[in-house]
């Protein structure tokens, strides 16, 4: 005698969107909540609970081209019309693009059902001049004025939205959930393969090394920093080989660590003096609510979306730092690759005794925001379940 | 109007059933009967409030003919007469002249969407046996109740949580997660309840219950938002006015299908002078109207009520209450509401529920008023400061000062006026003022102004910080309707919140403890769907609310005869806590259960009875929500 829904993805790669929707069905299987997972193709990284039903709606694989992929979307809508038909299924969430314009394409094929989009991924990313970004942006401006309810990431995420689509019905803003407990429990394991000097004081960026995460800007402003502050780098990616290179350039083999993937980044992160996000753009960067909640400082550029609406939420959500640093409530802004700025920012902590012991004690409790509690519950009320 | 109840469960329990209908027999005292389909374990039970075709072919559990189908319903569908012919044409042959009967045809007809069709209020059932579906629906804005609970064994649904008690499968684990939302704000949000695993069916919302795989379902048919979010109507002041008057009479005239008497509650202000004006004028025969008084004079508007209905020509009964009377009524409160409830003019209405039943079987309730027409003060108030801070030095000079003054400032200031220009309440007022000007957002103040305790208070108070300033989460359509201007975005969440659990759940319970059917004309889907497309500019104008219900409302009665503040049915709370209740009071305060529940940290309630032992109370609400908890743990423990 339970409650069901039916959500839809892609498939289960790993990705943050992925990892999110495999928390949340998670969640909602504890709840004792039926869950149905329609799946583009098959590929699973992440593994459900096994009460979860998952349907796959096509024999495609992540090698299919791209081209073929967007060639399938009407068969699938086809088909996921008439899955919809056969249950009388009121509502669908899907999740990631293709997921959400087969979704979409249903409805406008005739399918009753209601359709939520979850949009992962700014705007702006879409105006590059790639045809796949093209078609993307295109089908997003046409189809998404049939959705029920648009969810968006983050604030900023929206308002950039709606710039470039006006014409959405009815939207919300759901964060990304964070196990708080659990990142807890993982952040007090004991690192042994990296040895923290107690007389050095640490920077630390997690993410894939890439042109957008903008590592290479954190290399260069090290060198300008006092020797006794070192940084430390987990993740892996395209960019892996240039970051070494730069390394040696600035001869900072001794001061510069690379230490790959990690399973838990969060037990580094603890111990870490102050988190750094160099990146140009985000989504929702989980990773600084991931910091907070190890209660580690943060300095992030003020990039779209996210840092600046978390950092300073209760300032202008459309404004941009173009210069200098803003020391705001829960964490410092810098502009998008200004080191000086960079530079300041992490000298202000380090000599700012007081704003530092604010900030380790303010970030577990904006994290408290983003608990898996309470935002299952903006997922249930969309969701239609109690 | 009746009670439904039912479950689905693996085993037959008829004995449970019979017992789960007999425990809100006060809904329907008329008829009674019960259904049970073995091979599907759908049990399903009504009690009957006769008042649509009164004779025994509208019995429920009503079985159509072909015997394929099971209704139970509790509510009205006054346009059902319209669908019946609709249904006659299509073929369909009929045994009562009962809505009833047209609800199941119509779902046999177009399946579940003919809720599209139905006016009125309604909660109810249908059995498809083909489909082998359960369906539970609630109407638009959620006049008529419906509760459900989940667990692994059973499901079972009611008008009334009460029935749940009398299940195996009931699980009386209190849900702790919404505590300090009641101790904010005196009542339990939809889709919640007190009971873990027992909820609320949201208004314009049905459940598709799948009896072979016992999973089921949640559908929206129908969203105030929706119509808020449309187009505004393009038509100038005048012809608005005129539609209102056209759809408020409709509204009216509909309500008054019946067999048996109609009567109704006019308090004297806005908006029951509107209904009864519509109802009496150009008829010969009088209408019944009822209104209650109070002994204390700055509590009493029974004058008020009693000079419109003169000047309408009403066949009017008014009674005076006593202090008496309403506490007799307190211990009955827990047993009627089945959750804690505190909005203490459950107690007036009750009685004057209790006075109409002595002459009628149905009453017209003028709810939804202020919802629908802008008519709360905090819409004003609010407004204003929005205003205020879109102006950053005009914001930053009231901040400081707001900030600056100390209550004792207040107090003095406000001995410094003129008797006549005194607030009462004033330091309650002005720290209600300082925590909007200190708001941050839109949602921030309309939490803080729609609170009956501070959260500052709850803050420091509550035991479990786990779950404090949750609020905003059930106010979280702000976010839905930020495109929309300010006064909507109350109005919309006004509507499915607080009038919802509070005002529908107060007036339904009331008068169905008399067995006494509320019915609600303006709270008429058209009316509502037509006002939400309404600029909110014309709805607030000369600097007061209600511009448009006043305009018509003046064609009927003279202006300065309506023009007088109205608090509707309040009662003298502070001044009983001090005298009759303070018993009452301590004795919740100082109760076992409540320091067993360790809600509320000890020395927070000791300061409180302190202080009431020695004749202050700072907030009487917070008072009251204590003896509402304490009562309904006492009846339901």
């Amino acid at each position: 005698m339970k409650q069901h829904v039916t959500l839809f993805i892609n498939s289960l790669t790993s990705g943050g969107a992925e990892r999110v929707l495999s928390v949340i069905i998670t969640e909602l299987i504890r709840q004792n909540i039926a869950v149905t997972l329609l799946c583009i193709e098959k590929d699973n990284v992440y593994t459900l609970p096994k009460e979860v039903n998952i349907i796959y709606l096509s024999k495609l694989t992540k090698h299919d081209s791209n081209i073929k992929k967007f060639l399938y979307l009407p068969y699938l809508a086809l088909k996921l019309k008439e899955h919809i038909k056969e249950n009388n299924i009121p509502l669908i969430q899907s999740h990631i693009y293709r997921a959400n314009f087969s979704n979409l394409l249903a409805k406008v094929f005739g399918a009753k059902h209601k359709v939520e989009v979850v949009e992962v991924i700014s705007i702006n990313h879409f105006k590059n001049k790639s045809l796949s970004a093209k078609i993307n942006l295109k089908l997003i401006k046409l189809l998404y004025k049939y959705a029920d309810l648009v969810i968006f990431k983050a604030q900023r995420m929206k308002e950039e939205f709606l710039k470039e689509v006006p014409n959405i019905k009815n939207y919300t803003v759901i964060n990304n959930p964070y196990n708080i407990e659990r990142i807890e429990h993982l952040a007090h394991e004991t690192v042994d393969d990296f040895t923290f000097n107690p007389d050095k004081k640490y920077l630390i960026n997690v993410g894939r090394l890439s042109s957008q995460k903008k590592q290479i800007t954190l290399i260069e402003t090290v060198a300008k920093l006092n020797d006794n502050i070192e940084l430390i780098i987990i993740g892996e990616g395209e960019e892996q080989q240039m970051l070494e290179d730069a390394i040696v350039k600035y001869k900072l083999e001794n001061r510069v660590h690379l230490l790959g993937r990690k399973d838990n980044p969060f037990k580094y992160i603890a111990q870490a003096d102050i988190f750094v996000l160099a990146s140009s753009g985000e989504g929702f960067p989980n990773v600084i609510v991931e910091a907070m909640i190890t209660a580690t400082p943060i300095i992030s550029t003020d990039c779209i979306s996210g840092p600046r609406e978390i950092l300073a939420p209760t300032t202008d959500i459309n404004f941009q730092l173009q210069k200098d640093i803003e020391i705001a409530e829960n964490g410092i802004l810098y502009p998008i690759g200004d080191n000086s700025a960079l530079v300041k920012a992490i000298n202000t902590i380090f000599t700012n005794r007081e704003l530092e012991e604010n900030y380790k004690k303010r970030g577990p409790l904006k994290a408290k925001e983003y608990s898996l509690e309470r935002i299952i519950t903006q997922y249930k009320e969309s969701l239609c379940v109690v | 109007m009746c009670g439904i109840v039912g479950f689905v469960s693996k085993t037959k329990e008829e004995n449970i059933l019979s017992k789960m209908v007999q425990i809100q027999k006060h809904r329907g005292p008329d008829d009674s009967g019960i259904y049970i389909d073995e091979t599907t374990g759908v049990h399903l039970g009504h009690n009957r409030l006769s008042i649509q075709d009164t004779s025994s072919h509208a019995h429920q559990p009503f079985v159509s003919s072909c015997e394929n189908y099971i209704l139970i319903f509790n509510g009205e569908v006054y346009n059902f007469q319209e669908i019946k012919e609709e249904l006659v044409a299509l073929g369909h042959t009929f045994v009562s002249n009962s809505d009833t009967e047209v609800i199941l045809y119509a779902y046999k007809e177009w399946g579940i969407d003919s809720v599209e069709k139905f006016t009125g209020m309604f909660a109810f059932v249908i059995y498809d046996q083909i489909k082998k579906r359960l369906f539970l629906l609630r109407d638009r804005a959620g006049v008529k109740p419906l509760y459900y609970h989940v667990s692994e064994n059973a499901f079972l649904f009611s008008s009334e949580i009460k029935s749940f008690h009398q299940h195996p499968s009931f699980s009386k684990e209190i849900n702790k997660e919404i505590l300090p939302f009641y101790f904010q704000f005196a009542y339990i949000p939809t889709p919640h309840t007190i009971y873990k695993e027992c909820f609320k069916l949201k208004p314009g919302h049905y459940i598709e219950y799948n009896l072979e795989s016992n999973c089921f379902e949640t559908h929206k048919y129908w969203d105030i938002n929706d119509f808020y979010l449309m187009s505004k109507h393009t038509k100038n002041e005048d012809e608005i006015v005129e539609d209102i008057e056209s759809l408020l009479s409709t509204a009216t005239n509909l309500r008054m299908v019946s067999d048996v008497p109609v009567g109704v509650f006019l308090s004297g202000g806005y908006d029951s002078s509107m209904v009864t004006s519509l109802l009496q004028k150009g008829k010969k025969e009088k209408l019944n109207t009822f209104t209650i008084g109070f002994e204390k004079k700055e509590f009493n508007e029974a004058n008020d009520a009693k000079k419109i209905a003169q000047y309408l020509g009403t066949n009017h009964t008014e009674e005076y209450c006593t202090q008496q009377d309403m506490l007799e009524l307190i211990d009955d409160l827990a047993f009627y509401y089945d959750e804690p409830f505190a909005d203490d003019s459950a107690l007036p209405t009750m009685l004057v529920s209790n006075l109409a039943r002595k002459e009628v079987t149905v009453a017209l309730s003028a709810d939804g008023g202020d919802e629908i027409f802008l008519g709360y003060s905090k819409y004003f108030a609010i407004n204003r400061v929005l205003k205020i801070k879109s102006s950053k030095i005009k914001n930053h000079i009231l901040k400081t000062s707001v900030n600056l003054l100390s209550e004792k400032s207040v107090l003095l200031l406000n001995s410094l006026l003129p008797k006549s220009k005194r607030q009462s309440n004033i330091v309650d007022k002005f720290n209600k003022f300082k925590n909007m000007i200190n708001a941050n957002t839109q949602q921030e103040m309309f939490i803080r102004a729609s609170s009956k305790v501070e959260a500052d208070f709850l803050d420091r108070a509550l035991v479990d910080g786990k779950f404090k300033n949750f609020e905003s989460t059930y106010f979280n359509d702000f976010q839905k309707l930020e495109k929309l201007d300010s006064s909507s975005q109350m109005m919309a969440i006004d509507y499915k919140t607080f009038m919802l659990d509070d005002v529908l759940c107060k007036v339904d319970r009331a008068s169905m403890s008399v067995s006494l059917e509320g019915r609600e004309p303006l709270l008429d889907h058209k009316l509502a769907e037509y006002m939400a497309r309404v600029p909110s500019e014309l709805k607030y104008k000369n600097a007061k609310g209600k511009y448009l219900l006043r305009e018509v409302l003046k064609k009927y009665i003279p202006t300065e005869m309506t023009d007088k503040p109205k608090a509707g049915f309040t009662i003298p709370l502070k001044s009983w806590l001090l005298n009759e209740l303070k018993p009452k009071a301590l004795e919740a305060l100082e109760s076992s259960l409540l320091k067993k529940d360790a809600i509320f940290k000890e020395e927070v309630l000791n300061e409180v009875v302190e202080k009431l032992k020695r004749g202050e109370i700072e907030n009487p609400t917070f008072i009251w929500m204590i003896i509402m908890y304490v009562s309904w743990r006492e009846r339901w423990e």
